[in-house]
């Protein structure tokens, strides 16, 4: 497990799943330090990424490339991305960006 | 605090060095000031038209040179809110802009402008492209551009562009 308290996101990998916590925005100075832990996480054996973004506020579009980088990656190992627990904004967002199918994303339950 | 009132909170007027950081500190006063003043509905369009702008400002105008400012204003109307941003670059065409097509669903970039476009009821740019406007209604909602009653901002060489939603 690996944890950035700085970064605000954990990290876990277990066989062929990487699980992504954030624990506050994904926004444009935060990701190329995440980008840089998960190249590092995305060997061959890892399929799935899961994006838990329960605690997340707020996407942008620097944050939104991070999402379609990382599914691109997976999508040459037959992989794939989800991204977990967002909120109604952030659900909409997505919507309009015509994302939420590509990133296989739910919404957080009430 | 009433959110009806016209002018909740003084003009917030603020510049600052082409680096990320520095957007993420000014979002995050921009939400506080939004939220301490009953804003809540437009919080999420309102800080995530404020990031974009100023991303493109530190990445695209000032092409990341520190030595490069961003001047910012927002200012709260009875309806409107509205956001200006300015940088020290050459500035873009902003009328190859327009309509648009959405970015490929594999490409990781090109969504700032067409996020601006989601959340804003009007964009204008002025003449070069190195200054941005935005109005964005009080209540959160979208809606589709028309001319808000009294601008709050605006000049004799700004030109609209619409991009498409």
């Amino acid at each position: 497990m690996k944890v950035n308290p700085m970064a605000n996101y954990t990290i876990v990998t277990s066989g062929k799943q990487c699980r992504v916590v954030l624990a506050g925005d994904l926004t444009a100075p935060r990701v190329p330090e995440l980008q840089a832990a998960l190249r590092k996480e995305l060997v061959p054996a890892v399929t799935e990424v899961i994006f838990d973004l329960g605690q997340t506020a707020t996407l942008d579009s620097s944050g939104i490339g991070l999402l379609i980088a990382t599914s691109n990656s997976l999508a040459r190992q037959q992989g794939c991305i989800r991204v977990q627990n967002v909120s109604p904004d952030l659900l909409r967002l997505l919507q309009s960006m015509r994302l939420v199918s590509r990133l296989n994303t739910t919404g957080r339950t009430p | 605090m009433n959110p009806g009132r016209a002018n909740p909170f003084p003009p917030l007027s603020r510049w600052i060095p082409s680096r990320f950081e520095a957007v993420e500190a000014l979002a995050l006063e921009v939400r506080g000031l939004l939220a301490t003043h009953g804003l809540q509905a437009a919080l999420f369009a309102v800080e995530l038209s404020v990031r974009e702008g100023l991303n493109n400002a530190v990445r695209h105008g000032n092409r990341g040179d520190e030595a490069k400012r961003v001047d910012f204003n927002l200012s709260c109307g009875r309806k409107w809110i509205c956001v200006r941003i300015k940088d020290e670059g050459d500035g873009f065409n902003w009328r190859e802009k327009r309509g648009a097509p959405q970015p490929d669903h594999t490409s990781p970039s090109g969504r700032g402008l067409r996020i601006l476009a989601r959340y804003a009821s009007r964009i204008r740019f002025n003449r070069s492209g190195n200054q941005v406007t935005l109005w964005l209604l009080r209540d959160g909602r979208s809606k589709s551009p028309r001319t808000p009653a009294k601008p709050a901002v605006g000049g004799a060489n700004v030109r609209s562009a619409q991009i498409r939603k």
